[in-house]
């Protein structure tokens, strides 16, 4: 286990940056989508801790928070998952090299690496800053991963990136409605929060109806 | 990397540890994991306050101190502020002067309370009474800072402010404030006061059911949504005060350039006024609480601000009555 962690640990350091010798280590590493697991797993945790605001509002308990944690990180996996296919599958389709799925998973896979400081996201102030930086770093490095992959360039690389987004935010929003569906009410049975409400949202609402609920104890009427 | 190196890394990484920590504390008592969640004996509307504080005679208008970010808790705060505090009493007789809230805690709890922590805070306390320049005092005062983000971020403000709003409702019934009798108050905030003031207004007018007014001493303020709620505000702050105008800068909905933002249209309604004060620095020499540093007009600092305070609330028909009995300070 602790060999595992280790190893976790030193993938998140490679995946800050993805170096060109990343893909002989990703290919040799025993475990090595393994690993990447522990990187996307990590991440989705760390990031629900930083927007851990819409739990306690909703007056979560600490073994359901503790459920929600580990439920964004499977969340987070399969859209790790998903989100290499569609790219797998666009670059297949787009550029001469055969990649091996395989390969591109691990290395996508440590392209969530910036995320695991998503817990800075709790940070007052800075911490909406912070997440776009952690998300738009996460981007770039999953870029790097296509780059590689591929061997292809920066824009080639973020069309297949880009058209993978493209595609999924279509299925999302067409034939994958049931499955959203569907993974909201697994969410909202198993954590008792909301998904598809924004934060935002849901702290707006929760000042008026708070506000409301201080008229009613303050006021004679 | 060298020591020095290794050393700054880890107190920029302990400083954001700790920034990101920051809000855990209301929002874990929000969720009922930590800190106090009973709530006390709701009091009657028409028995003037519930049974336990029938006998303190009302006041006629209410004033709420709330401390800057050098506070330890409501019973220790800088020693600089109590002649100010005392002052204000003197010119408002007819208002109640109340400072028993600690400003940066949902709990009312001071660092020196029930905390884990307790005993650290203790000892910089004693360090701070030795030498109020000391450089452990300066953790008092991040760690409230912290507590002011806490209150002006959109996301955390609703629950942080709802805390602070039920503890100055809590110290009013103490000092028999009688619920749905109307009688107006004032919140007067000092530094991250005037933010914890604002943050809390969007929710004390309906929990006391009587208008509630702002007096910002050098505050240093988000557009809160709070400000919707207010009846006025009275902004003061120095032209040498670096501090309190970084509410201005950090927070985009106080910019002239977003003129239907909370804040722009209070002061377009002319629910703000701005008082700005010449030559005044936020701390040290020439500050708000100076009574030694004097004016052209042979007023010191402090004697201007506590007179322009007594101006306003009392032009305002907020201070009339009968002269009350003053509360310790911190009681």
């Amino acid at each position: 286990m602790f060999h595992y962690l280790w190893s976790v640990w030193r993938a998140i350091q490679l995946g800050l940056g993805l170096q060109p010798d990343i893909v002989q280590i990703a290919t040799n590493t025993p475990n090595a989508t393994w690993i990447a697991f522990g990187v996307v797993m990590t991440a989705g945790i760390s990031v629900l801790i930083g927007q851990s605001v819409i739990l306690f509002a909703n007056q979560v308990q600490p073994g359901r928070f503790l459920m929600s944690l580990v439920i964004n990180g499977l969340l987070l996996v399969v859209g790790w998952i998903v989100w290499t296919t569609a790219v797998w599958a666009i670059g297949m389709w787009l550029f001469a090299e055969d990649a091996s799925f395989v390969l591109i998973l691990r290395l996508i896979g440590l392209s969530y690496a910036p995320l695991v400081f998503g817990f800075l996201i709790l940070m007052p102030y800075l911490g909406p800053f912070i997440q776009r930086v952690l998300y738009a770093w996460s981007f770039i490095v999953a870029l790097q991963a296509v780059k590689l992959t591929f061997h292809v360039g920066f824009w080639h690389a973020l069309v297949a990136a880009g058209i993978g987004w493209l595609l999924l935010a279509v299925i999302t929003a067409t034939i994958g409605r049931p499955v959203v569906a569907l993974r909201n009410y697994v969410w909202h049975r198993l954590t008792g929060t909301a998904l598809d409400a924004s934060a935002n949202e849901v702290l707006q609402q929760f000042a008026i109806d708070k506000s409301a609920q201080a008229a009613s104890k303050g006021d004679k009427s | 990397m060298s020591f020095i190196g290794l050393l700054l890394t880890a107190l920029v990484a302990l400083l954001f540890l700790s920034a990101a920590l920051a809000p855990l504390e209301s929002l874990g008592w929000y969720a009922g994991w930590f800190g106090e969640k009973e709530e006390e004996p709701e009091p009657r509307m028409d028995d003037g306050g519930g049974e336990t504080h029938a006998e303190i005679a009302p006041a006629s208008h209410y004033l709420v101190y709330l401390s800057g970010i050098g506070a330890i808790a409501a019973n220790s705060i800088p020693d600089e502020e109590l002649p100010f505090i005392q002052g204000l009493q003197e010119r408002l007789p007819a208002t109640l002067v109340i400072s028993d809230v600690f400003p940066y805690s949902v709990t009312n709890m001071g660092l020196t309370g029930q905390r884990s922590a307790a005993r650290v805070w203790r000892w910089i306390e004693g360090l701070r009474l030795k030498n109020p320049m000391a450089i452990m005092a300066f953790l008092v005062n991040l760690r409230n800072i912290f507590q002011v983000a806490t209150s002006a971020d959109g996301r955390y403000g609703p629950i942080y402010n709802l805390g602070v709003a039920q503890e100055i409702r809590r110290s009013l019934l103490r000092h028999g404030y009688r619920l749905g009798s109307g009688t107006p108050v004032s919140l007067l905030g000092w530094s991250g006061g005037g933010q914890i003031a604002l943050g809390a207004a969007w929710y004390l007018p309906n929990l006391i059911g009587a208008p509630v007014t702002i007096v910002s001493v050098g505050g240093v303020m988000s557009n809160d949504m709070g400000v919707k709620r207010i009846d006025h505000m009275w902004h003061m702050w120095g032209d040498k005060d670096p501090l309190s105008p970084l509410g201005h800068h950090l927070y985009p909905g106080r910019w002239k350039m977003f003129p239907m933002s909370g804040w722009n249209r209070a002061l377009a309604e002319g629910k703000i006024t701005l008082i700005p004060l010449e030559s005044y620095a936020h701390n040290g020499k020439g500050n708000y609480f100076d009574d030694k540093m004097l004016l052209p007009s042979g007023e010191s600092h402090m004697q201007h601000v506590l007179d322009t305070i007594q101006n306003k609330i009392t032009e305002a028909g907020l201070s009339t009555g009968d002269p009350v009995t003053p509360v310790p300070i911190g009681g």
